[in-house]
């Protein structure tokens, strides 16, 4: 079998790839072949398909008309660089004006009908992201925008129980993977209720409770063996598993449920099932939430407890902590300044750091480093090691942008980087004498900018080369929250076959691609905008080293951006990162991604003007500590729709 | 696709008092007729394949075919010999391919991916990693729970691999319970007999009564949560917690289903024995006592017994490649790296490597992989069920690999069908289907099948799935992606 990484795994794409294809459309990374295999090996010619495959953007559309229209009137689609949305006769883009929720990037999932395989008035396509925002203002908060029920992802879970039952040593539990939908992973759109899950919840409360049952006295308010103690152990772990108070009912409920355990079962296997129908129950599982008595508009502001919640989860992935408890029940978290307090307190606690800069590297998909795969023999030095580096490398630098900077031009446009020794000849510096991580000065002509970390740049790559189409991908959709246009209908029966890959002409990665977009007229359409956005880049190979020539030819890395507020042609990475680091759009755009991620939604129009506003704060402010706190004081952060 | 209403059968089941009767609800096949056996269905997941040119029939001419074609008079060719015993009882395939995966826009993150995503869900992947469906043993599991079966597992799949001893205890893979919804297959022989066979098995003792009891006071409190809940939801909100509620619910059912053949299970030290032992020289890393086909066989002899007794009538069991020393390949021979640049470099219509020794070392892992294949069938032939007929006969085997051979390729799938179904299908036949060129949507004619092409789409092994889930009394009118134009719907050369 083929594991990640291994030797043979990459031998077998390398050996199949030279096999079948010519040296020039080796340039091509793997995973083009891969998509485009059958159909390339029926005419033996590449075409515009290797690169629309490649993209995985095959919602079925208009590819010219599509780009046209980017920034106007036709809906966003559904994609993503690694795998976009699966192909649906009914999500064309501009088919469904009904369909009025984003997820923003398309996502690594949802093929299903459904909100987030809307396209329509998004803000993607209206301009919540920077164009157009305040002609979008709607007059009420929400609109028709809907506030999904969320459960607690795995991640949250396992955190929520660590708090619940402090101080025991729990077992690992194996929960359902949770979905990637709109480029993360809490959106409850991607958390589908399924046999397996209720299988795996039971099972996991079962052993947890085992694990927590026979250590009362280091989590329980009581040890005494009674039906009493029992009862106050209900109703405190009711409590905080619910994560408010308990009603009368459910108290009088949980209480007579103590009981009968412990007169039918004893203390112990009481206290097992205490704890089993707690972590079963669904407001455990869920977070349900009903808002408190004020209502503005179409809004419902939050309950105290469920602002705790929201802002715990958000900063923690985890339950409130007793002082959140607190303020919610001294009535503090209804108010925007009791919100902000509680906020910074959590802000500054080591674990949301390590939360809030995951969020960052999720922005610019650096996950997706975890499952690059490169030719071994291309690529002899891409081990593991490096991998865990380049990751650690990325994640550090985002860290440093957040909470020791606190600056978005710092995280766009730095010249300084986290390198060791086996990193140093990556990003082109002295090794430093270390193996540890150790922030660097890098070379401003060479390296500028959170998009030209190595970690960042290699998290495109797969095969035996880097992909200006996923490097364009990514800079439309997560960076500027550009619709990135879906191939036409039929895109892929339509391959010209005249066009040869033995051009002569051929010598860059950027040549060969040129090559194949400009031979169709469909795929021209599309591809201006991909690969002018990926091209810039060129300067970059696979593991992200930096180069002026590629196969002894001169790179050319000016990139086009016509659908931004800068530009529209840039000179390279270096000059994007600077125009990057001055755009509202992409501030805007961070600040969506963000306020989807704190959501657990998509976006619609109505939040148009909330994203614009924190856009440009960011882009006014330069602090990003600043725009996390503005967003959990926004009225959508803080309520939720008043429709249930 | 065939939809049932989950909550409609379950509701079904309350009122006619199965609810009521829990703790002690009794499987339909413990309560049925002695004689009304219930069919099985187990996957079994063979390696990679197998070299092309090894496992076409001889007896079978090569040609195209306009119409899907019989041969009748084939035999197992040599790698897959160990089988022969039950060639009449079998049915195999010539253009079975994986066209789903042709179709699919997203690309995999490996070539492996490709295979492994389709293979059992047959349609376009959620991202590089995973499928976008539901795969057909959970399908098929699924649906018999909503048409009121009720086993104690929905389902069982297993791995055997040669790491399970010693640091595998579980591994993500293919089997899919929703979209993107893989589930974990258990490698480590005590989690799989635990998971199987938990004790206390004795239905009458009052520590099982206790337990049921308690199952019962908590699934009750539990299901009050949910259903205040649900009061309070609308919409997607409320859908979304009773679709919850109703899992739960089931969940609970089959935690009290006791099957008077579960007392058919096998002597636990036939099984956990054989593995301590093992176990103990893995932990202790000893490699001698690493020993993959004992691995195989016992998890083969746990599949066999979870049918037998009922405890789930869906089996996935994956058989992964046999380690180097089953088959006696050394790193560095015929200048390979490993067993997986062997299978590469002797594979595909034109090999890089054409050595007679290469080529036998790579054709020997598959023949281990079809004598354990062999082993759990003799396995499932030496059960006897309570008509006398063997567990075989009321078993549907399918035999059935992520890719077609080391090549990666997803055409010309060397996949078997044993057994008949309770004679809804033909046995003992070589199925051939028309391939269709994809440039211009002609069947091919003409040429012979020896000639290798590579632009041809057979037929999608989707309709293999569609005609085994209505083998199983599951009436589906497509299954996976379902726009393809060489998709047909149910083979009907395989029905009885």
């Amino acid at each position: 079998m083929c594991r990640f990484g291994r030797p043979g795994c990459s031998l077998a794409w390398r050996t199949k790839t030279r096999y079948r294809l010519p040296f020039k459309l080796r340039l091509l990374s793997l995973s083009h072949w891969v998509a485009v295999r059958n159909h390339v090996r029926v005419v033996g010619r590449g075409s515009c398909a290797f690169g629309v495959a490649v993209v995985g953007l095959f919602n079925l559309g208009g590819c010219s008309d599509a780009l046209r229209s980017s920034s106007g009137e036709e809906g966003r689609a559904e994609r993503d660089g690694q795998g976009a949305a699966a192909r649906s006769d009914e999500e064309s883009p501009g088919d469904s004006p009904g369909a009025e929720e984003s997820s923003g990037d398309g996502s690594d999932s949802d093929s299903t009908s459904g909100p987030q395989s809307g396209a329509g008035d998004s803000p993607g396509s209206e301009g919540a992201s920077g164009q157009g925002a305040s002609d979008a203002c709607a007059a009420e908060l929400f609109g028709s925008t809907s506030a999904p029920l969320r459960r607690l992802t795995s991640a949250e879970y396992r955190n929520t129980v660590s708090s619940l039952f402090a101080g025991v040593e729990l077992p690992e539990v194996e929960l359902l993977a949770d979905d990637r939908v709109g480029g993360f992973l809490n959106s409850a759109a991607g958390q589908p209720g399924s046999p397996v899950a209720v299988e795996r919840y039971f099972a996991a409360a079962t052993v947890i409770a085992d694990s927590a049952a026979v250590s009362v006295d280091a989590w329980a308010p009581c040890t005494a063996e009674t039906a009493a103690c029992l009862s106050d152990i209900a109703l405190q772990v009711g409590f905080k598993s619910y994560r408010r108070p308990l009603s009368e009912e459910e108290s009088a409920r949980l209480e007579a449920f103590a009981e009968e355990a412990f007169l039918s079962n004893g203390f112990d296997d009481g206290v097992r099932m205490v704890i089993e129908v707690l972590l079963e129950s669904p407001y455990f599982l869920y977070r349900p939430e009903f808002g408190g008595e004020t209502a503005v508009g179409d809004a419902v502001a939050l309950s105290d407890y469920e602002m705790a919640s929201r802002l715990s989860y958000f900063f923690l992935e985890d339950m409130p902590d007793q002082r959140l408890f607190d303020a919610a029940a001294a009535g503090e978290l209804v108010d925007e300044a009791g919100v902000r307090t509680q906020a910074e307190r959590l802000m500054n606690q080591a674990r949301a750091r390590g939360v809030l800069s995951g969020f960052m590297g999720e922005w610019v998909r650096a996950y997706q480093l975890d499952t690059v795969d490169l030719d071994w023999e291309t690529f002899p030095d891409f081990d593991e090691a490096m991998r865990a580096d380049m990751r650690a490398s990325v994640e550090m630098y985002v860290d440093h942008a957040l909470w020791e900077a606190d600056s978005w031009q710092w995280l766009m446009a730095s010249t300084q980087g986290f390198v060791n020794d086996r990193l140093a000849p990556i990003f082109g510096v002295e090794p430093p004498g270390s193996d540890e991580l150790v922030l660097v000065d890098l070379d401003p002509a060479e390296r500028r900018g959170l998009l030209t970390q190595p970690g960042v740049l290699t998290s495109t790559s797969h095969g035996i080369g880097h992909s200006p189409i996923m490097r364009g991908v990514t800079m439309l959709s997560n960076v500027l929250c550009s619709p990135v246009p879906a191939p036409p209908p039929g895109i892929l029966d339509n391959i010209d076959e005249e066009m040869s890959s033995d051009d002569d002409d051929v010598c860059t990665t950027r040549d060969y691609v040129s090559l194949t977009h400009t031979v169709g007229a469909d795929c021209q359409g599309c591809h201006a905008a991909i690969d002018g956005a990926g091209f810039v880049f060129e300067n970059y190979d696979a593991l992200g080293r930096y180069r002026t020539e590629e196969n002894g030819c001169a790179v050319d890395a000016t990139g086009s951006f016509p659908t931004s507020d800068f530009g529209p042609e840039v000179n390279d990475a270096i000059e994007l990162s600077e125009a990057l680091a001055n755009s509202p759009q992409v501030a805007t755009c961070l600040s969506e991604h963000l306020f989807r991620y704190s959501l657990g939604r998509g976006t619609s129009r109505a939040d148009a003007c909330e994203l614009q506003a924190l856009g440009e704060q960011l882009g006014s402010g330069d602090s990003l500590q600043e725009l996390i706190l503005e967003l959990v004081t926004t009225p959508s952060f803080r309520s939720r729709p008043g429709r249930n | 696709m065939t939809r049932f209403n989950r909550r409609s059968a379950l509701k079904l089941l309350a009122a006619s008092g199965a609810g009521g009767a829990l703790p002690w609800l009794r499987s339909p096949s413990a309560l049925g007729q002695a004689d009304d056996v219930p069919l099985r269905i187990l996957f079994i997941e063979a390696g990679s394949g197998v070299r092309r040119g090894s496992f076409e029939p001889e007896q079978v001419p090569r040609e195209y075919v306009t119409e899907p074609t019989v041969y009748t008079d084939w035999a197992f060719r040599e790698v897959m010999s160990a089988l022969a015993p039950y060639r009449d009882r079998s049915t195999m395939f010539d253009q079975l391919d994986m066209v789903s995966a042709t179709y699919d826009p997203t690309p995999a993150s490996n070539a492996h991916n490709d295979g492994l995503t389709h293979m059992l869900t047959a349609t376009d992947r959620l991202n590089a990693d995973l499928s976008g469906g539901i795969s057909i043993d959970q399908l098929i599991a699924q649906s018999l729970a909503d048409q009121g079966v009720l086993t104690r597992l929905p389902s069982l799949e297993v791995m055997a691999t040669d790491d399970a001893g010693y640091w595998s205890r579980s591994a993500q893979h293919h089997s899919y319970s929703a979209p993107g919804q893989n589930l974990p297959y258990l490698t480590y022989i005590p989690d799989i007999w635990d998971r199987l066979f938990p004790e206390p098995l004795t239905e009458d003792s009052a520590a099982t009564a206790a337990l049921n009891a308690r199952r019962q006071t908590t699934h009750d409190f539990v299901r009050g949560d949910y259903e205040r809940l649900v009061g309070r939801l609308g919409g997607e909100d409320r859908e979304k917690i009773q679709q919850m509620m109703d899992y739960r619910a089931e969940l609970h059912q089959r935690l009290g289903v006791v099957s008077d053949r579960e007392f058919n299970r096998p002597d636990s030290a036939t099984i956990l024995d054989p593995w301590s032992e093992l176990d103990e020289g893995y932990q202790l890393g000893n490699l001698d006592n690493r020993n993959w086909k004992t691995h195989a066989e016992l998890i083969g002899k746990m599949a066999a017994a979870a049918l037998h007794t009922d405890t789930t009538r869906v089996v996935n069991f994956s058989l992964q490649p046999p380690p180097d020393y089953e088959v006696g390949y050394t790193p560095g021979q015929y200048g390979t790296q490993d067993q997986h640049d062997l299978d590469h470099k002797a594979s595909g219509d034109e090999p890089e490597l054409t050595d007679p020794a290469a080529v036998d070392a790579l054709d020997e892992s598959r023949r281990i992989v079809y004598s354990q294949v062999r082993f759990v069938l003799d396995e499932l032939a030496s059960l006897q069920e309570t008509d006398g007929q063997s567990l075989l006969d009321h078993t549907l085997v399918v035999v059935y690999s992520h890719i077609a051979e080391g090549s990666h390729s997803l055409n010309r799938l060397p996949w078997v069908i044993v057994g008949d179904a309770h004679r809804a299908l033909k046995t003992g036949q070589y199925i051939r289907f028309p391939i269709t060129a994809t440039d211009t949507g002609q069947i091919r004619t003409g040429a012979t099948v020896s000639e290798r092409v590579w632009s041809s789409r057979g037929r999608p092994h989707n309709d293999l799935f569609v005609t085994i889930a209505s083998a199983m009394g599951i009436e589906l009118s497509a299954f996976g992606r379902s726009d393809m134009p060489e998709a047909g719907g149910i083979i009907s050369e395989m029905l009885a």
